[in-house]
């Protein structure tokens, strides 16, 4: 009868997770590489938030392309190939390469009726000082030059100031214009540029597979032709990350499953024990994906990895239900070892759960996936084990006694005091240094791209002189006319930072946007002028009446000429700096002041002092702002792992009463020496680490719980050993990962789980053997 | 009746024969004959015409280069003025007062006219090549040469330009694309500091 229901819900459970599968599979499976999403959203303000993506924006959707090569000829014809085949890709929405011949008259168009309003800050300040007789002696100097730089326009603007203005209007990167091509300046071969923008992230694995593809095909047809392909851009980066993952998974996957399946050869010497070993995890794991697609609509690459780890403890169960199965009567297993596997699962739920409580979305992922995943393999071995070993013969396990053995060559506490003292006095100093090491929360330990990615992209940023780099001030005020007052007045301090070398050079919005008050300041300045010196400028070049009142009548009707927010958004010369302008609402305005250099510890220090007295002005640094975020995290998740063991340690007193220590206590030294091993080897602790103490307390306390509750038998040590060597496999072996995520991962489990399966049984009650 | 039109069209093909040849413009001959020294200084006279004006402005100075480094034209009448041109820059200052600096870096049409410019000066034939589709003729020891722009960017400036020399470059006239042109005429060369 018994055994009928048994079928039942095997078979009842077998039909749920068919059900969730293709409920969840229905749909195409996404899956996400980018580092940046596993960060909570910036807790400062949205406006921040908002003038961070917009920056970061305007790189991750970029790739630039140089192309370089002795022939000229060849070499253009190659650009005009290479776009027009970037252009049919479908992730391309733009790709730049040329001026239009109609692009400088368009800018002139589109600029000419505000040279009046906008004047360049040199002409300004001229104007200002009343030095009047300059603007004359230039208009001359121009007329009687062989070569001018910009035509005079005797009636429109005779002392040429939309000259001056369009000479400033100047892109700030290193180019040139070279038979209508862009033209990299001062290389030593010939080389230009080309502009892709995407239509999306690049953090699409798909996206990636056709722009890479397609670069590396290329790469190597130009090089036939003696032309090189260089690139620069965030999606290489992303192509990297998930690239490294993938090597990383065949390559340090499949060594461990090989690994597991040997051990699992070895000691049971036949195929069934080790498929059944299988299928727990990996329904535990296909489970944990289904949930995790439909509540956060993609799974993480990060998560699928630690997920996968910490579901990776639900072998425990199996090998538990295994083991006793060699020695124990089909009907006896499941009622003999269900107190153990219960408690197992309780605790490492537990401790897995908690990590939801982190508002950090990365971690909050982890936990539905870690604790679904061992629900699963949970109830696949309590519910379809039985029914699929109910005829198995019982085989003797050599391996058991051998092991056994081994385990009471370690000394006992009960027995050898001397051995306690020594493992205390370890624990001590282990204590003693992870207190006094000092933490790294360094952004560096999210970087996956390799070394040479790296050298090319700054080798690229030099020729260009550009940098990416996320440091701003955000100017906040009540309209952008009052934030651009506000730039105005702190360019003037920031000006002699700069003259003092303690900063770069910047940009702000008021820079190509002078407030309307200043605009207006400038007509009248110009006005001035006209008085001053039209005429005498016009009776030198012996210009009629006639000509000077059509000068005048000229400057009379650009009177109300003046840009605003909206019409400088439409202008062909402002789409390089639209982003300086982060939001143009009532009472909520932002724009950015933008350095074209690094700001080092010192340069932010001075424009902090600068700016700390007022609350609209704001230092950001999204590179320290990630590093803080880190640092936050690692604190908390330092709280979550010590949480998890007063949860655990609870319930498990309500168990064990006083015997508790040998449960609690080897996991916990072990992970403080773990932590001390990292701080000595690796120079500070980072939250990766922590994350995987986690993995270290679930088997850790499942070793103990085990071993307590079948009092100490030799199956029992054998499925606790397994355990663990199945896991330092499957996650110590990420230790040689070259993504530092998972080496830090895998490190930590390394020695941790290492120093789990010794102290265990130093802490077990002493048996006299029988 | 088939073959009579044949054979005229063959007659009509060698009668075209010899344009092809001429239209073929020889730098190499003109590189015999014109010569680009290190030094050179002279003077010269300066009619720069506005067409919107109908009004042409005349100017007389002197001048130098130095091969590769520096032009300096120095603009005596009716004002004065000197522009120093270099690969990288040009400033143009009257007696102490610096009234406009360009540096080619930040200005890339002004790179280009100046780049032009010293290569018209300094008859740079092959540079010119690479800017211009060059035709002309060559007599005896004098030359005339039409320059018309191959980069679109460049025609939005300069329409064509007309050189005259014999050794030296004797004439110059750069049309641009509105209608102005600016004529030059140099006398007293030298190449002696």
């Amino acid at each position: 009868m018994r055994h009928k229901w048994q079928k039942v819900a095997a078979v009842l459970w077998g039909l749920t997770v068919i059900g969730l599968l293709i409920l969840a599979f229905s749909r195409p499976v996404t899956f996400d590489s980018s580092i940046m999403s596993l960060l909570p959203k910036s807790q400062q303000q949205p406006l921040a938030q908002q003038a961070i993506d917009q920056t970061s924006a305007r790189f991750s959707k970029r790739l630039l392309l140089l192309l370089s090569g002795e022939d000229e000829t060849s070499l253009r014809q190659s650009v005009v190939t290479l776009a027009q085949e970037l252009q049919a890709l479908s992730p391309v929405s733009e790709v730049r390469w040329q001026v239009e011949s109609n692009q400088l008259e368009e800018l002139r168009q589109g600029l000419f009726p505000y040279r009046f309003a906008l004047l360049d800050p040199a002409a300004r300040e001229d104007l200002l000082t009343g030095n009047y007789s300059l603007f004359e002696r230039r208009t001359l100097g121009n007329l009687f030059s062989p070569l001018t730089a910009s035509k005079v326009e005797l009636i429109d603007d005779p002392f040429g100031f939309y000259g001056l203005l369009s000479q400033q209007q100047t892109s700030d990167i290193n180019i040139q214009i070279s038979h209508s091509f862009l033209k990299v300046k001062n290389t030593d071969v010939p080389t230009y540029l080309l502009l892709v923008t995407f239509n999306q992230e690049p953090y699409s694995l798909v996206m990636q597979d056709i722009v890479m593809g397609f670069l590396s095909a290329k790469t190597k047809t130009l090089a036939e032709n003696d032309i090189l392909l260089r690139s620069s851009g965030m999606i290489l980066h992303a192509a990297a990350g998930a690239d490294q993952a993938r090597a990383e998974i065949s390559s340090i996957g499949i060594g461990s499953l090989i690994g597991i399946i040997l051990i699992l050869l070895m000691v049971f010497r036949r195929l069934k024990p080790i498929v059944l070993m299988l299928l727990p995890v990996s329904i535990g794991c296909c489970s944990a994906i289904a949930v995790t697609l439909m509540m956060f609509q993609q799974v993480h690459l990060i998560t699928l990895a630690f997920g996968a780890g910490l579901v990776g403890v639900s072998i425990d169960y199996a090998l538990h239900f295994v083991c006793e199965r060699q020695y124990s009567n089909p009907q006896k297993v499941l009622p003999k070892i269900l107190p153990g596997l219960l408690l197992g699962l309780f605790s490492s739920v537990l401790a897995y759960a908690v990590q939801a409580f982190a508002p950090f979305p990365g971690l909050q992922q982890m936990a539905v996936f870690s604790v679904v995943g061992l629900i699963a393999s949970w109830l696949t071995v309590v519910l379809v084990f039985p029914v699929l070993t109910a005829k198995d013969t019982k085989i003797s396990l050599p391996l058991a006694d051998k092991l056994f053995s081994l385990r009471n060559k370690i000394p006992r506490f009960s027995t050898h005091p001397l051995s306690l003292v020594l493992l205390l006095g370890i624990s001590a100093v282990a204590l003693g240094v992870v207190i006094k090491g000092a933490p790294q929360d360094d952004i560096r330990l999210l970087q996956t791209s390799p070394a040479s990615l790296l050298k090319q992209e700054q080798s690229i940023q030099a020729m260009l002189g550009t940098n990416s780099s996320t440091q701003f001030i955000l100017v906040k005020g009540q309209s952008v006319e009052a934030c651009l007052l506000k730039e105005q007045q702190l360019f003037k301090h920031l000006k002699s930072l700069q003259q003092d070398k303690l900063i770069p050079p910047f940009q702000g919005l008021s820079t190509h946007l002078p407030p309307q008050a200043t605009q207006q300041q400038n007509y009248a300045l110009v006005a001035e002028l006209y008085k001053e010196k039209l005429p005498e400028l016009f009776k030198k070049l012996k210009f009629d009446d006639a000509r000077l009142i059509a000068a005048n009548l000229a400057f009379e009707q650009a009177k109300d000429s003046f840009l605003s927010v909206e019409n400088w958004l439409t202008l062909e010369s402002s789409e390089p700096w639209q982003d300086l302008l982060v939001r143009d609402e009532p009472n909520n305005s932002a724009t950015i002041i933008r350095f074209s250099g690094y700001l080092n510890q010192q340069a932010k220090l001075s424009i902090e002092q600068l700016i700390a007295a007022d609350a609209e002005l704001i230092l950001i640094d999204q590179v320290s702002n990630i590093s803080d975020v880190m640092k936050q995290y690692r604190v908390q998740v330092t709280e979550l792992v010590l949480l998890a063991y007063m949860v655990v340690l609870m319930i498990l007193v309500w168990r064990y009463k006083m015997q508790v220590w040998r449960v609690i206590l080897p996991p916990f030294l072990a992970s403080i020496m773990a932590l001390a091993s990292i701080t000595l080897i690796e120079g500070g602790m980072n939250m990766f680490h922590l994350l995987a103490l986690i993995l270290v307390l679930g088997i850790g306390l499942d070793m103990g719980i085990f071993m307590a509750e079948s009092g100490e038998s030799k199956h029992t040590w054998l499925a606790v050993s397994l355990s663990s060597f199945t896991s330092l496999l499957a996650f110590g072996l990420l230790a040689w990962s070259n993504t530092p995520v998972l080496h830090h991962f895998g490190l930590t489990v390394l020695i941790g789980l290492t120093l789990v399966w010794l102290i265990t049984p130093a802490m077990r009650v002493h048996k006299q053997k029988t | 009746m088939k073959n009579v039109s044949l054979i005229r069209l063959f007659f009509f093909c060698l009668t075209l024969l010899p344009s092809l040849v001429f239209a073929q413009f020889d730098i190499n001959e003109l590189n015999a004959i014109s010569s680009s020294p290190e030094f050179l200084q002279g003077q010269f006279v300066q009619q720069k015409y506005l067409n919107d004006f109908d009004v042409s402005l005349e100017s007389t100075g002197k001048f130098d280069y130095l091969q590769g480094q520096n032009v300096h034209w120095h603009t005596l009448t009716p004002i004065q003025n000197l522009v120093t041109m270099t690969p990288s820059s040009i400033v143009s200052s009257q007696g102490e007062v610096e009234v406009m600096s360009l540096q080619a870096e930040s200005n890339p049409v002004v790179t280009l006219l100046s780049e032009v410019f010293f290569s018209v000066l300094t008859s740079q034939w092959q540079q010119l090549e690479s800017y211009f589709v060059i035709s002309g003729e060559v007599e005896a020891q004098t030359w005339s040469v039409l320059l018309e722009p191959k980069d679109a960017a460049l025609a939005q400036a300069i329409s064509h330009v007309e050189l005259k020399g014999d050794a030296y470059l004797r004439y110059l006239k750069f049309y641009e694309s509105n209608g102005d042109y600016t004529e030059i005429h140099f006398s007293q060369l030298s190449q002696q500091k």
